[in-house]
């Protein structure tokens, strides 16, 4: 399975208050709550944590069905965190994602994954968050975009026709796929 | 409390959070915070704090699960403020 989760630091500043008394005790664990608290930069690891969830909740929709708003239900932990990138993993319910997270100074995107499926096998693309994502996207790679029998996104390789699963997150200005190339 | 003016008070609520107009305005029952208000699951964190606040109720983790359309919501602020005045 597949997931992906974007954050757009900017666009959070403005339209995400974390900093907001209660906010963080609805999503984090007591664990997860120290990681952010020994930080460097809290407001980095709270959108670590956050995209790691959030990736990690689309593998695991994809699986069972089921629609919950429960962040706490799925838990992190990291492998390892630098400036540019952390690796982890998510657990809910005995189930484990596997997450690769990019850090940059605009945005913070994970990748969860899980299954046979190793980072190897994923493209991500960054587009713009606008209407002409799809058509930007068929443009520039041997892939278009369209929706699975269950609504959910899949990329077709122009050339073999062979379809593959795929994700799609956007926040701000970003938006970002991410599918499977093999 | 009327459920007619929990939902008042609730699209008061969620409002701020939505850039949806049409979906806001027409706001009942079936609608879905996620698919119809396309508001972003980082908001829906404060439309939890928000009604905690105004409803004076405390949302639990299995409550905050099922708060994804004005029904669930609806039924949950009606259930804790029961449990208030009980």
């Amino acid at each position: 399975m597949l997931g992906n989760d974007i954050v757009d630091l900017k666009f959070a500043k403005l339209h995400y208050n974390w900093r907001r008394k209660g906010y963080l005790n609805k999503i984090f664990s007591a664990r997860e709550l120290e990681l952010i608290n020994s930080s460097k930069s809290e407001d980095t690891m709270v959108w670590v944590l956050w995209s790691m969830k959030e990736a990690a909740y689309k593998c695991y929709n994809r699986l069972t069905s089921e629609r919950l708003f429960n962040p706490q239900a799925f838990e992190c932990a990291l492998f390892s965190s630098c400036t540019n990138s952390a690796s982890g993993v998510v657990i809910r319910n005995g189930q484990t994602f596997f997450t690769k997270t990019e850090i940059s100074k605009n945005y913070i995107h994970t990748l969860a994954y899980s299954g046979t499926l190793v980072l190897d096998h994923l493209s991500v693309h960054h587009h713009k968050n606008n209407a002409e994502y799809s058509v930007a996207f068929t443009d520039s790679t041997n892939y278009s975009l369209q929706k699975d029998k269950n609504h959910l996104p899949e990329v077709i390789n122009k050339k073999t026709q062979q379809k593959h699963m795929a994700s799609i997150s956007h926040d701000g200005g970003y938006l970002c796929i991410a599918f499977l190339k093999v | 409390m009327s459920k007619e003016e929990i939902i008042a008070e609730l699209k008061n609520i969620i409002t701020p959070y939505s850039e949806e107009t049409i979906a806001l305005q027409s706001i009942d029952d079936d609608t879905d915070f996620l698919k119809d208000l396309k508001i972003n699951s980082a908001n829906l964190v404060d439309i939890v704090l928000d009604v905690e606040d105004r409803f004076n109720i405390e949302i639990d983790n299995d409550s905050m699960a099922k708060m994804l359309t004005v029904k669930a919501t609806v039924d949950i602020i009606e259930s804790k403020r029961q449990e208030n005045a009980g």
